[in-house]
């Protein structure tokens, strides 16, 4: 990774290595040989100091205070909230009615309808068009069980869902999957998470790919 | 499991309420708001607590907390993301570069003692240049700069790894460095001397 700083030092290379050099980001080696050129440089000297100096004051700009008096006491009285409004003692979980929603509902038989002919065109070995739609997270569920191995290692089995950074009501696309495995997502950080809704789906429906997460921006 | 719901609650207060600052200040920085701060911790922890069971218990939680915290916030705040990035880090390096370059051909003879106080002056400048940066580099910037977190902590924070940590770490830093650097030439802050430039821009003028 180090490229290493090439000699003897010019200020042009000093110049060019200044940024390396302040972010700890080179060996000591060639630390040693910026180190000497500064102790015969004013100019490259001066630099380095002013440069420190900015550095230093970034982290005294940005501010760095604690948290307001009455914050506590509001998050604790909000998290008791939490648990006289959740039954039989549970804490409230994210999935919500989703079928008594008529949006949701709606979206759901989309949902089916396409479940339905998914099946149908895979039998025929021709590769679909993915099914791609708008849907509402319900909740998520990371597919253990049903993925191979290297899968699994993607599938982060705890916090899945803030690793997809997705919220329950966030709009996604859903690219509808029978079985396979094939399509994976492009995205980076939804490569190779599959996920499951909870429902009463098709039981064809085994997987779902998240394709994207659309900017709504109406919607916050 | 056998626990009761407030055996549950007090344990997560026991483990999370005493990062309240840390999370309010990172929110802080990326809201630039104190209201708005402090909705976005409370619905942090609200949400950290629904998923308090997914929490191994043992980790880092604060790492834990700052991930949901940081989520939280790139879901409120995602209609203001879908604003162009204003930042072109293609020219970043460029500018950088050139305002190096600037300063170090400027001579920079000893500052004058006014001249060295650059705190407060500069804190404005610091925060507007934080808040062109975009969020996923904006977060990197304040868990390094800030919580002083190490890289392998903030890859574990963010969900991505290493190298993208020290990617986005050196973009930001050299964008916020350049921004300072601009300012303190415009604010007369380093001493300018006539440069002997050349062509396109500053021609080298000694090998030291």
């Amino acid at each position: 990774m180090d490229e290493g700083v090439s000699q003897p030092v010019t200020c042009r290379v000093f110049r060019e290595e200044l940024f390396r050099f302040q972010s700890d980001e080179m060996s000591e080696g060639d630390r040693a040989v910026l180190q000497e050129h500064l102790n015969l440089c004013e100019d490259c000297a001066g630099l380095l100091e002013l440069t420190d100096r900015l550095l230093a004051s970034v982290k005294e700009a940005l501010p760095r205070e604690p948290a307001p008096a009455g914050l506590e006491s509001r998050i604790r009285s909000a998290l008791a909230d939490v648990h006289t409004e959740a039954a039989g003692g549970q804490v409230v979980p994210l999935r919500r009615s989703w079928w008594k929603d008529p949006v949701v509902a709606a979206m759901a038989a989309v949902f089916l309808l396409a479940a339905l002919i998914t099946p149908v065109l895979m039998n025929r070995d021709i590769v679909p068009e993915p099914a791609v739609f708008t849907g509402t997270i319900v909740d998520f569920e990371c597919d253990q069980a049903g993925l191979p191995l290297e899968m699994q290692r993607n599938c982060r089995a705890r916090d899945h869902l803030n690793a997809l950074k997705l919220d329950e009501g966030d709009y996604v696309h859903f690219n509808i999957h029978q079985t396979g495995y094939r399509n994976l997502v492009s995205d980076l950080d939804v490569r190779g998470r599959r996920v499951t809704v909870h429902g009463n789906l098709h039981p064809e429906i085994r997987t779902l790919e998240i394709i994207g997460v659309e900017e709504l921006s109406g919607r916050l | 499991m056998g626990s009761t719901p407030h055996d549950r609650r007090d344990e997560f207060e026991e483990v999370a309420l005493p990062h309240l600052d840390a999370l309010f200040n990172l929110g802080l920085n990326l809201t630039r708001n104190r209201k708005d701060a402090e909705d976005l911790v409370q619905e942090a922890y609200l949400r950290a607590y629904r998923f308090f069971d997914s929490y191994k218990a043992g980790t880092n939680i604060k790492a834990w907390l700052f991930r949901i915290l940081r989520n939280t916030f790139i879901n409120r705040y995602r209609a203001a993301k879908a604003r162009p990035e204003a930042v072109d880090f293609d020219k970043i390096e460029a500018i950088y570069d050139r305002v190096v370059t600037e300063e170090h051909q400027s001579r920079n003879p000893q500052l004058s003692p006014e001249d060295r106080v650059l705190h407060g002056v500069m804190d404005e400048t610091v925060q507007d240049a934080l808040g062109e940066l975009p969020e996923e580099y904006r977060s990197v910037v304040l868990l390094a700069l800030v919580e002083d977190m190490a890289y392998k902590e903030i890859a574990e924070t963010l969900s991505i790894p290493i190298g993208t940590v020290m990617s986005r770490l050196h973009r930001g830093r050299k964008h916020l460095q350049t921004a300072l650097l601009e300012y303190a030439r415009k604010k007369g802050i380093t001493r300018k001397r006539p440069s002997v430039s050349n062509g396109d821009g500053v021609e080298e003028r000694q090998d030291g």
